[in-house]
């Protein structure tokens, strides 16, 4: 995936250190690692959309990837697999917000509009379009079965009880969760 | 994002009363580092940034992030 910011992060969880570190001794040896690792490996960034057909014609064998993207894969390739790596990982969130009044001259159907994304069969239309986890927690019912069951859709969608944010382990605008390990090791076929 | 519009006085307070359907929102999602007060988002969709693999070739599953920059071979 092309995201360095991500990719540093993980190097500090990897050497052990928080992916939030402010840490100068910390982060020097994620970089080092980084460097050695990218010395020993063939260690490339591609679009996070490209991921998936590169993992199918067998350019990558491990990556970095988002839910959304390896969940749609998954649909036409089961030789993809997806994990949420049990150090933890990130969510990034999609939000819609209201611009100050003097940009927003019709705030009022804004508002209406981002109550109808919210209706449980809308957010559902998303999410079969999206493969992206809705926040709304009556969407589950009009999912798509083949989404809804989907590996890489339930990581996102396991229920998010657990997951607790934490304003110690904010990272620029992704959330970093610690994962507990029934979730992060074997994702459940079940609902 | 919404961090530096709100420093920046670009975003203004969401009027609730108008987005029902707010209240069915995870409460894990309402009240975020970047907008403590939850007044001027509403939170939509989200995904996870995760570890994907080639089951045919890999012959273990990813475990933590160290799986990511372990050599496969010697050549890959």
């Amino acid at each position: 995936m092309d995201d360095s910011h991500l990719l540093f992060a993980a190097a500090l969880l990897a050497t052990g250190a928080s992916p939030s570190s402010n840490s100068e001794t910390q982060i020097k040896v994620a970089g080092d690692f980084l460097v050695t690792s990218t010395e020993q490996t063939k260690f490339e960034f591609v679009h996070h959309q490209a991921v998936a057909d590169l993992l199918q014609n067998h350019h990558l064998i491990v990556c970095m990837a988002l839910s959304s993207d390896i969940a749609r894969a998954v649909q036409s390739n089961p030789n993809i697999g997806f994990v949420v790596p049990a150090d933890g990982t990130w969510i990034s969130l999609d939000c819609i917000v209201a611009f100050a009044p003097n940009d927003a001259h019709q705030k009022e159907i804004g508002e209406d509009f981002i109550n109808f994304l919210l209706l449980p069969s809308g957010a559902a239309e998303i999410a079969n379009y999206s493969f992206k986890a809705n926040t709304d927690r009556r969407e589950r019912a009009f999912l798509e079965p083949a989404i809804k069951f989907d590996p890489a859709y339930q990581s996102t969608t396991y229920g998010l009880s657990p997951l607790r944010m934490s304003n110690q382990d904010q990272f620029q605008q992704q959330i970093f969760h610690q994962i507990p390990p029934e979730i992060a090791t074997e994702p459940s076929s079940s609902d | 994002m919404i961090e530096s519009l709100r420093a920046a006085g670009r975003l203004g307070d969401l009027n609730f009363q108008n987005i029902p359907n707010r209240k069915e929102v995870e409460d894990e999602f309402t009240a975020l580092p970047f907008d403590p007060s939850a007044s001027s988002y509403v939170p939509l969709t989200w995904r996870t940034v995760g570890i994907a693999y080639n089951v045919a070739i890999l012959d273990e599953t990813p475990r933590t992030w160290s799986d990511l920059f372990t050599p496969i071979s010697p050549d890959r």
